[in-house]
């Protein structure tokens, strides 16, 4: 079966990560969302991908290719001026032949388990039906309610439960649709919520239900809760023959290292960690607990890093500690740099948000979120839950100057 | 506990045999194995392993063995541990006999014995292994295979369910039942035996069910089914079953037991559209009996329990609850008496063993149950089919309520009977009874949220005391049972009136207590509970409680709630129960547990 997949979305919420990078190519736990989701979907079966771009498509281009390394056929198509999902799936007309059924996918949404697979069954045992992946909401937001008959045919979709209703189920972001669909969801004047609500009505709407975890990653620290998800799968390490490993170095746990990683002398490593390809790791330095490395970094001496996610070329310089954090690509962070990341009168930490104003991130522990390009000079310590803009510079934090006259 | 199948067919049946071991593994999962003779080989080819049923496949490959014609099972250790040798099937010593047996053969030993001074070899430790050696002993004697069959059952006491295939006629199945299920499924171009009708159930809807001491000799073309005394045929009705497969299937849900949640509205209706007759037959018999009990095991003495309150509130008549193990030494059993027994698989051993008890003394029995064709529903003078399909879940929730709604209407009928129920109440109470489908559908749709949150945070609890009074003590009871077999956390049931006499000494601030009552109606029951939340207040202990929407006094005692909708009172006790249900099995859900096939539990015990 063919596979529709949704990448077009910017994403604002997710600033400042998102002004460089489309959603789907944040990488979690080593790999960008939608790599993940390739992944998943090469796993059930699916050879042939059609994936619709827009906003900074280059990245995920020059990033899949036509779907080569994956053993995939890739095609992408662009969604130009008109946004939403009704009318990103009807460009995809053109890729069915008659009487198709296909998979719709959001390239956004993470699940720790393969849920494709689940729901690619069920519609084994029921061919003709159109199904959708249905989920407990991960948050008490206020989320859509989907109801559920005995049969597990969707009797009703709520878009605002009333008063204090809270959801027990909501669309999981893949769904099997038929090439029918498109005249629909066309003369519905591309909304697909009213689509969804035609088919409950008229038609038929099953659910396929997945109870496992999964995230929506819709704010900045969301990518920290991800790149745990995923990594508490893991249950193997990989360390290839070229990772070089100098004496006293301690490894725990699940690790997965790249290849030409080197790391120096005294250093720990307790996994679940991620370090990525050409990674070079001072003397020393404490790696521990759901930290993810990304491509060319450095790492300094004696430098402490724990739950944080590094995309990648930056550089962090000795005695550092970075923690409960998000660091973009580029990023030079000098000697000494701290991210705090907790407040000392123990209440959860605030985020502000450029669209939204001061959000509660109700985590106790939040370092801060550094854009790409920017540097941070020596000696700083970074306030919990700060946000600094691709390419902001922050000079060195400096107590004697260089001319002092004596 | 075990599921035997067996299947003469003109194609070939290891993918059908395969299926029927899936569709049986709720009888038994810890090892599993088949048979089939090899036309071409002019053999048996036997494989079987330790594992479910999915697991010895992954090993085994069941699906490339050769033949139409074939036997297969799933075990549920009795006899001997769980070891590849000691599961089924078993060859005798020549390997030209093979068998599948559900049972116990309570003399095998002394035979075991025996067959060694003539020089068998016994590879396991079963007493399977003993009918399979026997069978070849007798064979040698009288060289005729049914001869054999039968005098080598002639020697051996106990429950069983056999299936047997054998070298000598390679076209034929025997087959034979004594205590243990057994059921023919009866279709063109193959015959099924099995345990279960749902091992065969997509592929025949014609069934027909064996008594005890009757023995059947099947081909792919036909069947005869003789009496085991003399050899003379019997002749069998053939019944049509009703339900489909697709209601024996998960369809999409993550657990057997979320779907039989959700069946509910639906087996309810099953239970509300039981004939009018056979309520009033049982309820009849109430009346004309000077002393009755209501007898069940686990989770069907609960059902029980709420018979009780339901007796006595309906027809004004105490029938005291009896676990059906204690039943024997409790209860001198006589003509003047009825026993209404309640089990799901009809298979209980404890249960049966009640019925033995009580029909020895003479006593009128009756009984309500699920499986069809199950031995507790052919040994009983009158048996309610609730008719809620299959459940596979080991951990009952759709069978329980059914059988609930059952002795609602059972005990409204008394009532009208003896006169303590008005024709007009009863009517109120049926009409909300009818209810009760949309409200649950509702209330699984709508709460299912709060319900899960609630589940989430209280995770890490250790100790649960769940408490109710009155009719919501036996749901109180039932609940708990729940929760302690999905989560395995101890979950403690008791009268909320029993509090301050010992257990209020336990509560603390780490001690959660569920209590089920009724809504702020000012009723004495609402009272007395809310009472009893109080004293656990005031010793810091967690509260959760049920209450409507608008109910801020109870809300405010209680440190969590569970939102109850605005019905009847009559009703409430069920849809609290159902509440708990979602409440145990997303608590499971969330610590991540076998939730359909919780560690040292099998769905019906048949062992005593």
């Amino acid at each position: 079966m063919k596979a529709l997949i949704l990448a077009a979305a910017r994403s604002e919420k997710l600033t400042p990560f998102t002004d460089t990078l489309p959603k789907s190519m944040i990488p979690i736990a080593g790999k960008p969302i939608l790599h993940t989701v390739l992944n998943q979907l090469y796993e059930a079966g699916v050879r042939e991908v059609w994936v619709v771009v827009n906003y900074l498509q280059k990245a995920v281009k020059d990033y899949f290719h036509y779907g080569k390394d994956l053993d995939m056929k890739i095609e992408y198509l662009e969604q130009k001026n008109e946004s939403g999902i009704g009318n990103a799936i009807s460009l995809f007309e053109i890729g069915l032949a008659e009487d198709e059924n296909f998979l719709l996918v959001y390239g956004d949404t993470l699940m720790s388990g393969n849920h494709f697979k689940h729901l690619l069954k069920k519609q084994k045992r029921s061919p003709n039906s159109t199904l959708a992946t249905i989920c407990h909401p991960v948050s008490k937001g206020n989320y859509g309610n989907i109801y559920l008959g005995h049969d597990m045919k969707i009797s009703k979709l709520l878009e605002k439960p009333e008063g204090t209703r809270m959801s027990n189920y909501i669309f999981g972001g893949s769904f099997i649709f038929h090439k029918s669909c498109f005249q629909k969801i066309k003369a519905l004047n591309f909304d697909i919520v009213a689509y969804f609500q035609f088919l409950i009505r008229e038609e038929r709407l099953d659910a396929a239900l997945w109870e496992d975890n999964w995230i929506d990653i819709s704010y900045p620290w969301h990518i920290l809760a991800a790149n745990k998800m995923m990594m508490s799968r893991w249950t193997e390490s990989v360390i290839p023959s070229s990772v070089v490993i100098e004496a006293n170095v301690s490894i725990s746990g699940p690790v997965i290292i790249s290849e030409n990683v080197h790391i120096s002398n005294g250093t720990s490593i307790k996994g679940p960690c991620y370090i990525g390809p050409n990674v070079y790791i001072g003397n020393s330095a404490l790696i521990r607990k759901n930290a993810a490395i990304g491509i060319n970094s450095k790492i300094g001496f004696g430098t402490e890093i724990k739950n944080a996610v590094l995309f990648g070329n930056s550089t962090v310089g000795r005695l550092s500690f970075i923690g409960d954090s998000v660091i973009g690509k580029n990023v030079k962070l000098g000697s000494g740099a701290i991210t705090v990341n907790y407040l000392t009168s123990g209440k959860s930490i605030y985020f502000n948000s450029q669209t939204e104003g001061e959000l509660n991130t109700e985590l106790l522990k939040l370092g801060a979120f550094i854009g790409d390009h920017s540097s941070v000079g020596t000696g700083h310590t970074i306030a919990p839950g700060t946000t600094l803009n691709p390419d902001t510079e922050i000079v060195d934090l400096i107590t004697i100057p260089s001319q002092i006259k004596s | 506990m075990c599921g035997i199948s067996a299947i003469a067919s003109y194609q070939p049946v290891a993918k059908k045999l395969y299926q029927c071991l899936i569709n049986l593994e709720y009888r038994g999962y810890d090892s599993c194995g088949m048979a089939i003779f090899d036309q071409q080989e002019q053999q048996i080819n036997l494989r079987k392993n330790i594992g479910n049923v999915e697991e010895v496949n992954a090993v085994e490959n069941f699906a490339d063995m050769r033949g139409i014609i074939g036997i297969a099972h799933t075990r549920w250790a009795t006899h001997g541990g769980v070891t590849p040798e000691n599961s089924h099937p078993h060859f005798s010593n020549d390997s030209n006999f093979v068998i599948v047996h559900n049972g116990i053969f309570s003399n095998y030993q002394s035979i075991k014995k025996k067959l060694i001074a003539e020089g068998f070899i016994f590879s396991s430790d079963t007493d399977t292994e003993v009918f399979a050696n026997l069978l070849q002993s007798k064979y040698q004697e009288v060289n005729n295979v049914e001869l054999a069959f039968i005098s080598a059952l002639k020697e051996l006491e106990g429950s069983f369910a056999i299936s047997m295939i054998c070298t000598f006629e390679p076209e034929k199945i025997y087959a034979v039942k004594k205590d243990s299920p057994l059921v023919l499924g009866i279709c063109d171009g193959a015959n099924y035996v099995s345990s279960d009708i749902n091992a065969f159930i997509a592929e025949t809807k014609d069934v027909i069910l064996l008594d005890d001491y009757e023995y059947v000799i099947l081909t792919n073309k036909q069947y005869v089914i003789k009496s085991l005394a003399d050899q003379k045929i019997v002749k069998k009705n053939i019944i049509k079953i009703k339900w489909d497969q697709q209601t024996a299937q998960r369809g999409g849900y993550s657990h057997y037991m979320l779907k039989e949640i959700f069946d509910q509205p639906l087996t309810i209706k099953s239970a509300m559209h039981v004939s009018d007759e056979e309520i009033k037959k049982i309820a009849r018999k109430f009346i004309d009996k000077s002393q009755s009990f209501l007898i069940g095991v686990g989770t069907t003495y609960y059902v029980a329990m709420v018979g009780t309150y339901l007796l006595a509130k309906y027809a004004k008549l105490y029938v005291p609850a009896i676990s059906s193990d204690e039943f024997p030494t409790l209860v001198q059993a006589h003509s003047d008496q009825h026993m209404i027994f309640f089990s799901q698989s009809g298979e209980t051993y404890d249960t049966r063993m009640a019925i033995k008890v009580s029909q020895m003394g003479g006593a009128e029995t009756s009984a309500i149950v699920n499986v069809v064709g199950s031995s507790i529903s052919q040994m009983v003078n009158d048996c309610i089919y609730q008719g809620s399909g299959p459940e596979i879940c080991v951990v009952s929730t759709k069978a329980a309520v059914s059988q609930m709604v059952i002795l609602y209407r059972i005990a409204m009928e008394t009532g009208i009977l003896n006169g303590t129920l008005s024709i007009e109440k009863a009517n109120d109470i049926q009409s909300n009874l009818k209810l009760l489908p949309d409200i649950i559908e509702k209330l699984i749709n709508e709460e299912s949220g709060f319900i899960r949150q609630l589940a989430q945070e209280t995770n890490q609890n250790k100790n649960w005391l769940f408490m109710g009074r009155g009719i919501y003590y036996p749901i109180a009871l039932e609940s708990a049972l729940k929760m302690k077999e999905v989560t395995y956390i101890h979950a403690e049931g008791l009268p909320a009136g029993f509090l301050k006499h010992g257990t209020l000494a336990m509560i603390d601030d780490s001690l959660y207590s569920i209590f089920f009552l009724p809504a702020n109606d000012g009723s004495e029951l609402y009272k007395t509970t809310l009472m009893a939340i109080e004293e656990v207040k005031a010793r810091s202990g967690k509260v959760i409680s049920f209450c409507l929407v608008d109910d801020l006094e109870t809300q405010n005692l209680s440190d969590h709630y569970f939102v109850i909708p605005d019905v009847d009172s009559d009703i409430m006790p069920l849809i609290e129960l159902v509440i708990a249900q979602l409440f145990s099995y997303y608590s499971a859900l969330h610590m991540g547990l076998n939730i359909d096939k919780p560690r040292n539990l099998a769905k019906s015990v048949t062992v005593g």
